[in-house]
């Protein structure tokens, strides 16, 4: 027996498991794709509150929310959003499509767009569910123990 | 702590060393999102569990300057014992594609390239694994870590798919995350699975802060002799919080 061996036994067991729901590629996406909104988000705003302004934290950070604004946005109600985050949703939207050129606004605005932007969408992915990866049941994957560990 | 994945990497580890192999474990996430932890947690379950080899002190690198000693010592087995884990933090440090044609990065092409019959354990953390192909061949398990506490992990031949599609995708466009990676090649991972972080995190922090500085300020006197500019390595030692070295180069030269 060889380490592939203890490998393939477990690939094996993974793929007996598969439960093939094409729906969940989706979701699959989407809770990926929240998850590094999430630590993007928690990277830069600490710095930033602590009056650091990194510029790569933020464009990571500008990168995780395009993907995220797309795929949630359009699933957002009105009334899911306080009135400081629709303003915020607003700009980031007139941002998105160029009818707001970035060099009209400071950095320093721009970061507080995207920060209630980030949190608003990271919000109502936990409202919903959508970040607990634990919870996704993925295709091919095996489930995870509950309580190991210790915990 | 056995559930499915500790589990895995158990048995892997029992039957590299017994078939005079070596075990390559890829961990990657983001920033301060629990990679050392796990790859700490993963060394000590092997050692309390496996009879493993790991000390804190002597078996985490967290420069070049570590990882070349390591290599150095990896040639007498009196002073890296079989079934000895090795923990390589910050990888991308010292491996980084971009160093590609450097001397030192074709050195330690040739030193990897001794692993896989050294019946040793090598952890690679590092924030973006697709950046490191020199350890692709090389590498067993990759593991993603999500946020504290909670991963999933991609083997055999899963594993080979992944990589596989990483090297397309990055031949058609920059890779920014995992979760582009996932998304664009539908590729799940095997098993995810939760950890706790050991008990020595101020420990290992305060050591790799203690190597981290050492290593910055040799180098960083190294430059000023170079380049004559005494007061320039003072200016910026305060901003030195980090192991990016080269920013910190780069700084420097300015």
């Amino acid at each position: 027996m060889t380490k592939l061996d203890v490998f393939f036994e477990y690939e094996a067991q993974a793929i007996k498991k598969d439960m093939a729901r094409p729906h969940e590629a989706f979701r699959l996406y989407m809770t990926f794709s929240l998850l590094d909104l999430n630590s993007s988000l928690a990277q830069f705003r600490s710095k930033y509150i602590n009056g650091k302004f990194d510029i790569k934290l933020f464009q990571n950070l500008q990168t995780s929310i395009d993907e995220v604004f797309t795929l949630i946005e359009p699933k957002i109600k009105s009334d899911e959003l306080n009135k400081k985050e629709k303003k915020a949703f607003e700009i980031y939207k007139h941002l998105k499509s160029f009818e707001l050129k970035p060099e009209q606004i400071s950095l320093d605005v721009k970061a507080n767009v995207l920060i209630i932007v980030a949190e608003a969408l990271v919000k109502f992915a936990v409202k919903h569910g959508l970040l607990d990866i634990m919870q996704l049941e993925i295709p091919q994957t095996l489930s995870v123990e509950e309580e190991e560990n210790g915990e | 702590m056995a559930n499915k994945f500790f589990e895995m990497i158990g048995r892997a580890f029992k039957v590299a060393m017994k078939e005079q192999e070596d075990l390559v474990i890829l961990v990657d996430g983001r920033e301060r999102t629990g990679k050392s932890a796990l790859a700490r947690a993963i060394a000590y379950y092997l050692r309390d569990s496996y009879g493993a080899r790991f000390e804190l002190e002597n078996n985490v690198y967290f420069t070049v300057a570590d990882v070349a000693i390591m290599f150095r010592r990896l040639k007498s087995q009196k002073q890296t014992p079989a079934g000895t884990v090795h923990i390589i933090d910050e990888a991308q440090n010292v491996l980084h594609h971009r160093r590609a044609m450097s001397s030192q990065n074709i050195l330690f092409d040739e030193a990897l390239k001794s692993i896989g019959a050294l019946k040793q354990v090598f952890i690679f953390c590092t924030p973006a694994f697709w950046e490191l192909d020199v350890l692709h061949r090389r590498t067993d398990i990759l593991v993603h870590v999500y946020r504290r506490g909670y991963a999933g992990a991609w083997i055999p031949p899963r594993l080979w798919a992944l990589l596989k599609a990483t090297t397309q995708l990055k031949k058609s466009g920059k890779i920014v995350s995992f979760s582009q990676i996932i998304a664009r090649s539908g590729i799940v991972p095997t098993m995810n699975f939760k950890f706790s972080a050991p008990n020595d995190e101020e420990e290992y922090r305060r050591l790799k802060n203690a190597h981290v500085r050492a290593f910055a300020g040799h180098i960083g006197e190294k430059i000023i002799k170079k380049l004559g500019i005494a007061n320039a390595f003072d200016e910026i030692s305060e901003k030195i919080d980090g192991i990016d070295l080269d920013l910190l180069l780069e700084q420097v030269v300015r």
